[in-house]
């Protein structure tokens, strides 16, 4: 009870700090700087953490209020970027961060099949708040023993984590179950190009150093979906959209989201707070979370069949445990100095250069940088959740924009956040071949989330899974060796046996009257 | 009337990357005007300039990097802008290989540490330029190796470690394959003769490896991590990891850890492995175009900024330039060669 008092009163004088003038200005700052390098494919939240990081020497050293007043700079571009993200998944079938690939599963076929840009924008930026919101309670109270589950999360138990998402993921998009299997067996494929860290050799690379880097599921899913529609709705020539389009402009949606998110709290809220652990996992976070996020809510969701054709939950789902993520990433910075997140790891590089070790000394040492950066958490998402919402109508708007003038701006986003990446052609070249290859599979009828789904998840499934064998000396034991891990597998393989159980039981209740 | 809002808000956002997107983004599209005539005979940079990093934002060299560049900027040493530029991947060979085609190029620099030596030695097919091509400007610190433990391992020295490493295999974990942390635990064996470690390449930076060692992830005993990588475990309360001994030639005597003894003087006689943190440039560069980084990377080595980064990172300053520099170029060759020989890596 003491300790809960002492959180609130060291919580409060976080708020003091979080709110004098001039880091509410860094804030509102690094909010509109993050929200534009979201919308922009390919320019992450991490590359425009990296990109400030200079400009905040200055601010460290020279500005009113230090250490803080950069961090929370840093930090609003964070959160900025995870919502601004969101945009063009849904609007344009273009992923802006990886974390909102997912989106693309259901955020634009609501946005656009639906006519619904307005709801779908909505409800993504509410359960970002929500999940973010959540998180920060979680942060705030439980951050330290938190992290120190985490820090036992090594190569076996996080492959039981994968094995689990893999299993919540079973089904997805399966028309037919064996072009499923194809597409899954695809993307292993892709996910195998490039250097392996494991040997230290090329794989699949065919001599060519640009390969080494691996084909990027960014610009592959840029091409898959935003390119691939492009040129499946040129054979539509875009009819439809425009009529089926809602005349209403954007409040109405505000409030149907609000209603949509009353009936998913059950789901939300557990799922945000799985997204937040995940994303506290040293080097883990926001994008496996969100496809965590978006098994789990398939699973559990009444309406599983919707999913993929613009489901409300399809969208909240992995948007809240992405955003949760993105907060329990700081988890592991704080409380043991170790980067939950490749963004968490910049804004720790950013710590170093200001002159703070991070880690538990923090706590003690640097205590109004902790709990003003933990206050600002609560801020930077309270402002870019309410300027997101006040910006949905005319965001929406841009979906009425007729398709011929629209078209070209999605293909030169396209390719311009293909080259920002890694400033390379090479992903420019992936992008297009998707472009065509996503047609084509469009075409064929081939479902594209699987293949995304093994390209994401299976480079770091492989990974470690060799990495507990090669510690093992090559027993397979060692993958439910620690009680975690021997849970997490018991928990995946519950979730496959689950539905055979269930298809089992009527057959006998029907057979037994029989007898 | 709609429509035209809607092109135009996406038009004021691709403005707006293009100004912010500035730091990394860069001389795009213009390898045939990078070669041209002024750039080749300039002294001084004449456009912004890259500044190539090989691992990702966040990475350990990625911090070196913009402390540096932090520094440059800071005191203007340089009469143009230098932009960080991450091109991470193939353990290097992705940053090795843009800026080795940048070649007579100055406005191309690159941070390295010893995968600049490592990757060139091992990676296979081989890759058609060795360490030696590259234009050597200077090393700005080393950045020692401790042996370390679990805070709850019963081994209080060297020795105790290297009498059970050679009953059982140890589990030991380090950055990458065939990369120093795996090259100094193969010359620990080599050297004691121990058992071979099961050594576990992670791939996720020197940081998430004294992570792993904390949480006796999958079992994991020892590593090899820099002081810097291991202070946030050794400074928790309660103590999680702790430093056997240091591979430095002598104990450090200021800082967290003044007084560790050297493995040296625990029977494990290595003292001549740690990670360098040089400036190299692209290929072919003129003397008065070397000596203009040089100058620059003097400068950020004099700087104040880099003295505290290195004593809060328990780094030794140590600047080499010229011939000496060169010197050390051949010299972590050869040991790396070596290695790698003795290892069949090659």
């Amino acid at each position: 009870m003491n300790e809960f008092l002492s959180i609130l009163g060291d919580l409060a004088s976080g708020f003091g700090t979080a709110a004098q003038p001039f880091n509410l200005l860094m804030l509102l700052i690094g909010v509109l700087l993050g929200l534009v390098i979201g919308v922009l494919p390919g320019l992450g939240g991490t590359s425009g953490v990296a990109i400030l990081l200079p400009v905040t020497v200055h601010i460290a050293s020279g500005g009113p209020g230090g250490a803080t007043s950069a961090v929370i700079l840093l930090c609003g571009v964070y959160w900025g970027a995870l919502f601004g993200g969101v945009v063009t998944s849904i609007l344009f079938n273009i992923p802006g961060e990886p974390w909102s690939v997912v989106l693309l599963f259901d955020g634009f076929p609501l946005a656009k099949r639906k006519g619904r840009p307005g709801l779908a924008l909505s409800s993504s930026f509410l359960a970002s708040f929500v999940g973010a919101l959540l998180a920060t309670l979680l942060f705030t109270f439980f951050s330290k023993p938190l992290a120190d589950i985490a820090i036992r999360f090594g190569p076996p138990e996080l492959f039981a984590v994968f094995i689990l998402s893999f299993t919540t993921l079973v089904g997805l998009g399966a028309e037919s179950p064996l072009k499923s299997v194809m597409m899954i067996g695809f993307g292993l494929l892709l996910a195998a190009v490039g250097f392996d860290t494991l040997t230290g050799s090329p794989r699949l690379a065919f001599g060519h150093i640009e390969v080494l880097s691996g084909i990027g599921f960014v610009p592959v899913t840029i091409g898959l979906f935003g390119i691939g529609e492009i040129l499946a709705s040129a054979e539509e020539s875009g009819i439809g959209h425009v009529e089926r389009l809602s005349a209403r402009v954007g409040f109405k949606d505000i409030r149907e989201a609000f209603g949509a998110l009353r009936q998913r709290l059950h789901l939300i809220l557990p799922i945000s707070v799985i997204g937040f652990f995940f994303g506290s996992l040293p080097g883990h976070g926001a994008t496996a979370g969100s496809f965590l996020g978006y098994g789990l809510a398939r699973q559990y969701s009444k309406n599983k069949a919707d999913f993929g054709k613009g489901e409300i939950s399809g969208i909240m789902a992995p948007q809240a445990a992405a955003d949760s993520a993105a907060v329990g990433s700081l988890v592991p910075m704080i409380a043991l100095g170790v980067p939950g997140s490749p963004t968490s790891a910049v804004i720790m590089a950013g710590l170093f250069i200001w002159g703070l070790n991070p880690g538990p000394l923090l706590f003690v040492e640097h205590k109004d940088f902790v709990w003003g950066l933990i206050a600002s958490v609560y801020l930077g998402h309270l402002l870019t959740f309410l300027i997101c919402l006040t910006t949905v109508p005319l965001l929406a708007m841009i979906m009425r924009t007729p398709y011929a003038i629209i078209t070209p701006f999605i293909v030169i986003i396209s390719i311009i956040g293909a080259y920002s990446l890694n400033n390379s052609l090479f992903d420019v070249g992936v992008t297009v071949v998707f472009g065509v290859v996503g047609y084509w599979l469009r075409k064929m009828k081939y479902p594209l989330a699987p293949l995304v789904v093994a390209l994401v998840l299976g480079d770091s499934t492989e990974r470690t899974l060799r990495q507990s064998l090669i510690a093992s000396g090559g027993n397979p034991l060692i993958l439910v060796g620690s009680p975690i891990a021997a849970a997490l597998m018991a928990l995946a393989a519950l979730m496959i046996l689950l539905p055979f159980a269930k298809s089992l039981l009527p057959r006998r209740r029907t057979a037994s009257p029989a007898a | 009337m709609l429509s035209r809002r809607g092109v135009a808000v996406l038009a004021t956002a691709l403005i707006t990357l293009a100004a912010c997107g500035g730091g990394t983004a860069t001389p795009s599209a213009s390898p045939s005007t990078s070669a041209s005539a002024s750039a080749v005979t300039a002294e001084k940079p004449t456009r912004p300039v890259e500044f190539v990093i090989s691992t990702a934002p966040g990475g350990g060299s990625d911090t070196y990097a913009r402390i540096m560049q932090g520094v440059i900027e800071k005191l203007k040493l340089s009469p143009q802008p230098v932009n960080p530029v991450n091109k991470p991947g193939g353990s290097g060979a992705v940053a090795f290989q843009y800026v080795f085609e940048k070649k007579g190029d100055m406005h191309y620099v690159m941070i390295t540490l010893n995968s600049f030596w490592t990757t060139l030695i091992t990676t296979k097919p081989a890759l058609p330029y060795k360490p030696e091509d590259f234009t050597p400007i200077a090393n700005l610190a080393n950045d020692p190796f401790f042996l370390w433990v679990n805070e709850k391992s019963p081994w209080k020295t060297a020795g105790d470690l290297i009498a059970e490493a050679k009953n059982r295999p140890l589990i030991a974990t380090g950055t990458g394959s065939k990369q120093e942390d795996e090259v100094l635990f193969r010359r620990i064996q080599d050297v004691a003769g121990t058992k071979a470690f099961n050594y576990v390449p992670d791939d996720q930076g020197g940081g998430h490896v004294a992570t792993a060692l904390r949480g006796q992830q999958a079992g994991i005993e020892v590593t090899v991590n820099n002081p810097s990588e291991g202070l946030p475990g050794y400074q928790a309360t309660p103590r999680e990891i702790r430093p056997l001994c240091t591979f430095q030639p002598q104990s450090p005597t200021t800082g967290p850890f003044a007084g560790l003894a050297t493995c040296k003087s625990q029977g494990l006689p290595i003292d001549d492995y740690y990670v360098v943190r040089a400036i190299m440039a692209a290929p072919g560069l003129s003397a008065a175009q070397q000596k203009f980084w040089v100058d620059v990377f003097k400068g950020v080595y004099d700087s104040q900024e880099w003295k505290d980064f290195a004593a809060k990172n328990v780094l030794d300053l140590n600047f080499v330039s010229g011939d000496a520099f060169k010197k050390l170029v051949q010299d972590l060759t050869k040991v790396h060669t070596d290695i790698a020989q003795k290892n069949g890596w090659l």
